[in-house]
């Protein structure tokens, strides 16, 4: 499916989508990682827990976004990095991502999100600088593509609240995952 | 209220789930099998989840009319509560404010939008989200009245389902 009609396959699932406040959205993802943070002491197992939680939240919103997205299944890798830029994070977030930066195996890309609808009004205190705070998006996206077979590791690469100019996930597939093997897979 | 930015609500519902359950499982306490302390970890969580709550509400009346309501009477920040909060919240205005004019308010609203997906489920689980949903509200609530200026406590009653009435006594 070309870029521009995922874009406008986007637009209008996030036409139907019954809305909320972007800012109450924003700040209970804040008071929650307010929370974290108080209650690990490392923040590098705060990360773990927001990347869980994403996953937890990715694996759901599958379901909602393939009865509601109202599209054909992808065909392959490079279709579906499409649809869950333009058409998922569209539907979901209100703001669509771009895929850039393809390997040449085209087995990783990068998402570019120009707009973070989790970070709206956030600043990291500077003790806080490793802290990913948007590490949500990585697991959702995990937990998302896990569901259509695809296991991938997502990380982080670029992050306005550290000072970047975007906000740049890096999807990497680890393999793609088939029906019949479900029993050996492991969930790490 | 300030900012029109929205996000889709089965994300907001998730992502309020998820905080629940970090609310659950937080680490610290050590959920023993006897009552007692099986009690004392559901008032554990119970805190945390009204604390979130709280830091949502007390932000959430940051950026609109703070300046023009502080110092106003109480019905009148309650009102604000009812009709502006309510809608940014609930998409939706409370239905209806009883008030003794003693200090003790009761906000009523008849469907209320977070319970919805509820249903009717009476089942263990379903009581269980319901608690956490109406424990968040009312720490939005307290929150809010606080950066208002007004202390209070404030805690919730499910009349019918979907239907919720809060109570909000000032301090």
């Amino acid at each position: 499916m070309a870029s521009r009609s995922a874009q406008r396959a986007g637009d209008v699932a996030w036409a139907r989508t019954p809305k909320v406040n972007g800012e109450l959205f924003a700040l209970t993802y804040g008071a929650m990682v307010k929370r974290l943070v108080e209650d690990y002491t490392e923040i590098d197992e705060v990360n773990e827990q927001l990347e869980k939680m994403g996953y937890n939240i990715g694996i759901r919103l599958v379901d909602e976004f393939l009865a509601k997205a109202g599209l054909p299944p992808c065909q392959g890798f490079q279709e579906t990095a499409e649809v869950i830029a333009k058409v998922a994070f569209r539907m979901f977030l209100g703001v669509a991502a771009d895929v850039t930066s393809w390997n040449s195996e085209a087995t990783a890309f990068s998402l570019l999100l120009a707009d973070n609808p989790l970070a709206e009004f956030v600043e990291l205190p500077r003790q806080y600088k490793t802290l990913c705070y948007s590490n949500v998006l990585c697991g959702v996206v995990r937990g998302a593509l896990e569901m259509i077979q695809y296991r991938v590791e997502v990380t982080f690469l670029q992050d306005v609240l550290r000072g970047d100019d975007v906000n740049e996930l890096r999807v990497e597939l680890q393999e793609v995952l088939s029906e019949d093997l479900g029993e050996q897979y492991k969930d790490d | 209220m300030a900012g029109e930015r929205a996000v889709a609500e089965s994300v907001f519902e998730l992502l309020m789930f998820e905080a629940f359950r970090v609310a659950r499982e937080a680490p610290g306490g050590d959920g023993g099998e006897d009552g007692a302390s099986a009690e004392a970890r559901r008032m554990e969580v119970k805190g945390r989840i009204e604390a979130m709550g709280f830091d949502v509400g007390y932000r959430k009346v940051e950026r609109s009319a703070t300046e023009k309501l502080l110092g106003r009477h109480p019905l009148e920040l309650i009102k604000f509560i009812c009709k502006d909060l309510w809608l940014a919240l609930f998409q939706k205005q409370a239905d209806r404010l009883q008030t003794n004019h003693r200090g003790m308010f009761v906000l009523n609203d008849g469907n209320f939008t977070w319970l919805k997906r509820l249903g009717h489920r009476t089942d263990e689980k379903s009581v269980a989200m319901a608690e956490h949903i109406l424990d968040f509200a009312c720490g939005i609530l307290r929150g809010a009245l606080t950066n208002l200026g007004l202390s209070t406590a404030v805690y919730a009653e499910i009349k019918e389902l979907p239907g919720v009435s809060f109570t909000v006594k000032v301090k």
